[in-house]
C-alpha cells in the first residue's frame, strides 16, 4: 500500500510553548480522507492526538483544518490529491487560538452566530394558522446560505478577521443575512445595529477567499456585500428618519 | 483545579498575502489604485495646464511623450483594466444575480465598456 508523509502541528498546553511539527508516514488508498488518515494515527502511531470531528460527510462542520495552509474539511479532502506533492502538513484551524494539536477555540465565532440573532424573530403565527407559505422566489432569495455548516473554514481563510479577531466575520453575517432575506421573519431591524456597527460587514474589503474555501459553495463573500448595500440603505433610513423627528419637534 | 488550558494565538505578519496564490492576487488587486492616483493626478495637471493657454497645453503634451510618462500610463491602463476585469466579475454578487444573469451582466458591462472607449477614441483622434 502507498504511504504518504503527513507532518501535524502538534501542541499540548501542559508541555509546549509553541505548536511543533510531527511526521507521521500513512498508508492511504484512492478513498482515504485526511479523516481516516487521522484515525489511522491515533489508533496505531499517537494515540495522544487531538482533533475534532463527527459525521465524516461534510456535514456537521467539526474537521475543518489547515492543509497545506488552506482551510479544509478533512473528512472532504482525500489523501490522494497530495500525493504528487508526497507530503501533506496539517495544522489547526487558521486565526482561532489553539487549544490543542488540531483542536481551536471557536468561542469568538459562536457568540458573533449568537449575537446576531439567526432564528426567525418576530412572526406571530401559531401552529394552528398552518404551515407559513413561501413562493420560489421568495426562498430563492435565502436559499443558498441556509447551506452554511458553521465550519468556519471562512474565518480561517479571511485576512480581514486574522487582522481584526473582532470582526464578526463572513459565517455569521451570511446567516444574519440569510434571516434578514426571509419573507417570515420581522427581525432585521434587531440585526442591523451589529452589521452596521465596528465589528459589522465594513471590516470586509472583499478578498473573496471565504467563498472560495466554503465546501458548500455558500458565498458568504456576496452575502457580505449584499449586506453592505443594506447597511447603506439603513443608514440612509436612519437620516432621514431623524431629519423628520426634528421637524415635527 | 487549576485550569491547564493556555490556548496559543498565533500571530499575523505583515507578509500575510504572500502565502497564497489567492491573497496575492487580492493584493495586486488594491496595488492597481496607486496608478489610479497618477492618472488621477495627471489628468489634473493636464485640465490645468488647458486653462493656462496653449503654450502650457503644448508642454503638458509634450511631458505626456516622454517615454517614462509613456511606459508609466500603459502600467496605469493595464492596472485599469485588471481592476475593471475583477470589478466585473465581482459587481454581480453585489446586486444578487443569478449565475447566467450574473454572465450576462458582465458581457453587458463589457460591451458598454468598449463601446465608450469606441466613441471616446473617435472623438479624440
Amino acid at each position: 500500500m502507498k504511504t504518504l508523509k503527513m507532518a501535524i502541528a502538534r501542541y499540548n498546553p501542559e508541555v509546549d510553548d509553541k505548536p511543533r511539527f510531527e511526521d507521521f508516514h500513512v498508508p492511504y488508498d484512492n478513498q482515504t480522507s485526511l479523516l481516516d488518515a487521522l484515525a489511522y494515527i491515533k489508533d496505531a502511531l499517537a494515540p495522544d492526538l487531538t482533533y475534532r470531528s463527527s459525521c465524516r460527510m461534510a456535514i456537521c462542520g467539526s474537521c475543518g483544518m489547515m492543509a497545506d495552509g488552506i482551510p479544509k474539511l478533512a473528512c472532504k479532502t482525500f489523501l490522494r490529491d497530495y500525493a504528487g506533492a508526497g507530503k501533506v502538513t496539517l495544522e489547526a484551524l487558521g486565526n482561532f487560538p489553539i487549544e490543542r494539536d488540531l483542536v481551536v477555540d471557536l468561542t469568538h465565532f459562536l457568540e458573533c452566530i449568537e449575537a446576531l440573532k439567526p432564528y426567525l424573530i418576530g412572526n406571530t403565527r401559531t401552529p394552528a394558522d398552518g404551515a407559513n407559505r413561501q413562493t420560489p422566489e421568495q426562498i430563492a432569495k435565502f436559499h443558498q446560505f441556509t447551506h452554511c455548516i458553521n465550519c468556519a473554514l471562512c474565518y480561517a481563510a479571511c485576512p480581514q478577521f486574522g487582522l481584526n479577531p473582532a470582526f464578526a466575520g463572513p459565517g455569521s453575517i451570511s446567516l444574519a443575512y440569510r434571516y434578514n432575506l426571509d419573507s417570515r421573519d420581522n427581525g432585521k431591524q434587531e440585526r442591523m445595529p451589529m452589521l452596521n456597527g465596528p465589528e459589522g460587514v465594513w471590516n470586509c474589503t472583499f478578498v473573496g477567499v471565504c467563498s472560495e474555501v466554503c465546501p458548500k459553495n455558500v458565498d458568504p463573500a456576496a452575502a457580505i456585500q449584499q449586506c453592505k448595500v443594506e447597511s447603506a440603505l439603513d443608514f440612509a433610513r436612519s437620516v432621514i428618519n431623524c431629519q423628520k423627528e426634528k421637524e415635527v419637534r | 483545579m487549576a485550569t491547564k488550558r493556555k490556548p496559543y494565538i498565533r500571530e499575523m505578519n505583515s507578509d500575510w498575502w504572500r502565502k497564497l496564490p489567492y491573497y496575492r492576487f487580492y493584493m495586486l488587486r488594491e496595488l492597481t489604485a496607486v496608478p489610479a492616483i497618477w492618472f488621477s493626478i495627471l489628468l489634473i495637471y493636464g485640465l490645468s495646464a488647458l486653462k493656462q493657454g496653449e503654450a502650457s497645453f503644448a508642454c503638458f503634451v509634450q511631458f505626456l511623450a516622454n517615454p517614462i510618462v509613456l511606459l508609466i500610463n500603459v502600467v496605469a491602463l493595464m492596472a485599469a483594466l485588471l481592476q475593471t476585469t475583477t470589478w466585473f466579475t465581482l459587481a454581480p454578487k453585489v446586486v444578487r444575480l443569478s449565475e447566467c444573469c450574473a454572465y450576462r451582466a458582465k458581457i453587458a458591462l463589457w460591451g458598454i465598456t468598449g463601446l465608450a472607449t469606441i466613441i471616446l477614441l473617435f472623438l479624440a483622434l
